[in-house]
């Protein structure tokens, strides 16, 4: 069922940002209902491509979640914080684990804690008007990211949804999520409250965006209602450059000819290139450790580029070479 | 034959069909979600545009999102607006469009392009002659279409279930609870388990070279897909040439007659055996003795051979039906289940050493069905066999 277009919010990839926002603080719990406290943020730098801010326009417009594929280092999960800092919505993390359930991302009921508080008798904890607070199942649900997103979706708020790494945990998980992802409605069994974003106002909706490391393959359907986005490594030496400006590599001789070493290597055949946080961990390390722009080709402090030995040593040998 | 009004145009429709025969699941709401995207404003800009929209909508991976892309290359749209390849896409579309024996014998084609990239320096188009389509822009488009795609492999192969309580008790045992708290009265923390998890595990063993050689991509694709996207616990991966054992039982070959002779005779007779070679590696150049290679999987792991047992060939060989019974023998000796995938359809197997093993040992052919089938089989379903080895 095509669900309506979001046509209000679209993110300009060359737009300038301003250093930092006041944002509203993510994690409270439970959702002021009105005015919530914000706090400042100041964002890591993030240069976003053409073909990439396409796909979160295609996701935001029609309300689907956004699949961001790549190698490890390429900027996924980066991503979501830079779409976050643009929009100037508050941002919920989910770092799924192997050992997580599905419910988890929406809400957690604690139940132990109501067993042994309903059995302390007198001396259990009461609320305001002196009942027991084990009488309300209430007053044990936990929010996680994705449901308090939903909930705050319900109070007229936007959000924005990182589901990092979701291939981690197992094949349940994503299937477990459809109808949440779907229809972004959700219930909590054990209290009887629901919880649903408006269905009238889609720009209200949280742009939920999922990462996935290809270790598993993911249920298909699933796949079939994300938005599809890979995140390559950027061809352009002269973006790449831009990229080592933005994160205050200041020298640009030395900014050029690490672009340049970067690019011969990633052209052998090595078991792992390095990606883009390798290249920046490396020009930071040698703008840090004042190398010359001549010794780069040398790749001084290599372990910060290529992760092992092998690979170093058929990188130092054919870089000497050219 | 005029398109009805709100139908999408021929173009799509080509691709759609396209992608539906290469098992990508595309339906109708996904036309409605392209159609939606384009009222929106996506798509318009370029061609490539286009292309990356379709990509972000109905791709899901890398290998697919280059099929969508092959795909739509082969249908030669018109560029239109200001992709990166405007001008020499052009040219590459009158190459392959302008073709037939009627051609104007003098001045350019009447096509218009907006740069005519030029061939081999100084080529003139001979009168009457086709224009070949030389160094197109895009060049041939290709890309690899298997049988069985990964995912049906991939549905198939997780049906393989063995499920076993492994890993951080995470999961709260209720029954369990509830005992404890009864039986001792007292206010008790609560009786936490290990979640059940798939700890199926699986020996295939590939054959390679010699009549298999043409379908070495297809067997790689099969492992890729059995390993990485079936979910199971360990894969072994192991490589043969024709039959695992290599050495039958000269005793039992003499008292075959006959130039197709059959093993029934013969069958009580033939001992398990491990003589033999396994590969590490495709090339088949670091072996391993089968004993070796079988000592260090734990029993009951289900064994997967994929072989074409003579069928692609067709050869009769009675030395290699015994040597593969002799192997099956020694896999149920140690508790394993095995059971024979053959690439070739079933109805060629007649004649062959693959028809008569599919008498002794569960052979299925490499398809839909027969995959389901074989997987049941792992499970411990019985199959029924003529003379079962």
């Amino acid at each position: 069922m095509p669900s309506a277009l979001d046509l209000t919010t679209r993110i300009d990839h060359k737009a300038r940002l301003p250093r930092s926002k006041r944002i509203e603080i993510a994690e409270l719990d439970p959702i002021p209902a009105a005015d919530p406290p914000t706090k400042a943020v100041t964002p890591t730098p993030y240069l976003l491509g053409q073909d990439v801010a396409e796909a979160v326009n295609i996701a935001i417009t029609l309300g689907r979640p956004l699949l961001l594929q790549g190698d490890p280092g390429c900027g996924k999960t980066q991503l979501a914080h830079a779409v976050a800092y643009r929009l100037g919505l508050p941002l919920e993390t989910a770092y799924v684990k192997s050992t997580g359930r599905a419910q988890d991302l929406l809400y957690t009921f604690d139940a132990v804690s109501r067993l042994y508080e309903a059995q302390l008798g007198d001396a259990a904890p009461r609320n305001e008007k002196g009942e027991a607070r084990s009488l309300d199942p209430r007053n044990y649900v936990r929010y996680g990211p994705f449901g308090r997103a939903i909930v705050r979706a319900g109070l007229g708020r936007r959000s924005v949804v990182l589901i990092d790494e979701i291939d981690k945990a197992d094949l349940d998980f994503p299937n477990d999520l459809l109808r949440e992802i779907e229809r972004l409605e959700f219930d909590i069994s054990e209290t009887g409250q629901q919880f649903g974003a408006p269905t009238d106002r889609p720009e209200l909706r949280p742009i939920i965006f999922v990462t996935n490391n290809e270790e598993k393959a993911l249920p298909p359907a699933f796949l079939r209602r994300c938005i599809f986005a890979e995140l390559r490594f950027p061809d352009d030496d002269a973006f790449l450059a831009r990229v080592l400006a933005a994160h205050s590599v200041a020298d640009r001789k030395l900014g050029k000819e690490v672009v340049r070493a970067v690019v011969d290597v990633r052209r052998l055949d090595l078991s792992r290139k390095p990606g883009i946080s390798e290249l920046l961990d490396w020009a930071r390390i040698l703008q840090v450790t004042k190398v010359e722009p001549g010794a780069v080709r040398g790749l001084p402090a290599a372990g910060a580029l290529i992760k092992s030995p092998q690979d170093q040593d058929t990188a130092r040998q054919v870089l000497a070479g050219t | 034959m005029t398109t009805p009004a709100g139908a999408p145009p021929a173009f799509v429709r080509q691709l759609v069909r396209d992608l539906q025969a290469r098992q990508f699941a595309i339906g109708y709401d996904d036309l409605l979600a392209l159609r939606s995207a384009l009222r929106a404003g996506f798509g318009l800009a370029s061609r490539d545009h286009f292309v990356e929209l379709c990509v972000a909508l109905w791709a899901k991976s890398g290998p697919e999102a280059a099929v969508v892309r092959m795909l739509l290359a082969r249908q030669e749209l018109a560029e239109w607006g200001e992709g990166p390849a405007a001008a020499t896409a052009g040219t590459g579309n009158a190459a392959i469009t302008t073709a037939g024996p009627t051609r104007p014998t003098s001045g350019p084609p009447t096509v218009p392009v907006p740069v005519e990239t030029p061939g081999p320096a100084g080529h003139e188009r001979l009168a009457g002659v086709p224009r070949l389509p030389v160094a197109t822009a895009r060049g041939l488009v290709l890309a690899l279409q298997f049988p069985l795609t990964g995912r049906t492999v991939a549905q198939a192969i997780r049906r393989l279930r063995r499920p076993v309580r492994s890993g951080p008790a995470t999961e709260l045992d209720v029954e369990a609870t509830v005992a404890r708290r009864a039986r001792t009265g007292v206010a008790s923390p609560p009786v936490l388990v290990p979640r059940r998890r798939n700890l199926a595990r699986l020996l295939l063993l590939v054959d390679r070279q010699g009549s298999m050689s043409p379908l070495h991509p297809y067997l790689d694709h099969l492992r890729d897909a059995i390993v990485h996207d079936g979910r199971l616990e360990k894969v072994w991966v192991s490589y043969l040439h024709d039959t695992p054992v290599d050495r039958a039982d000269k005793g039992v070959l003499a008292r075959l007659e006959g130039l197709f002779p059959r093993l029934d005779a013969v069958l009580a007779d033939i001992a398990p055996s491990t003589r033999g070679f396994l590969f590490d590696d495709p090339e088949l150049r670091r072996p391993r003795r089968i004993s070796a290679v079988l000592d260090g999987i734990p029993g009951g792991v289900g064994v997967v051979v994929l072989s074409d047992t003579g069928a692609l060939r067709g050869n009769y060989d009675p030395e290699r039906l015994v040597a593969s019974v002799a192997f099956a023998r020694e896999l149920r000796r140690r508790g394993h289940r095995l059971v024979w995938l053959n690439p070739v359809p079933r109805r060629q197997w007649a004649g062959t050493s693959a028809a008569e093993l599919a008498r002794h040992v569960p052979m299925f052919a490499l398809d839909r069905l027969g995959l389901h089938r074989a997987v049941e089989a792992l499970q411990g379903r019985p199959v029924p066999l003529e003379r079962p080895a």
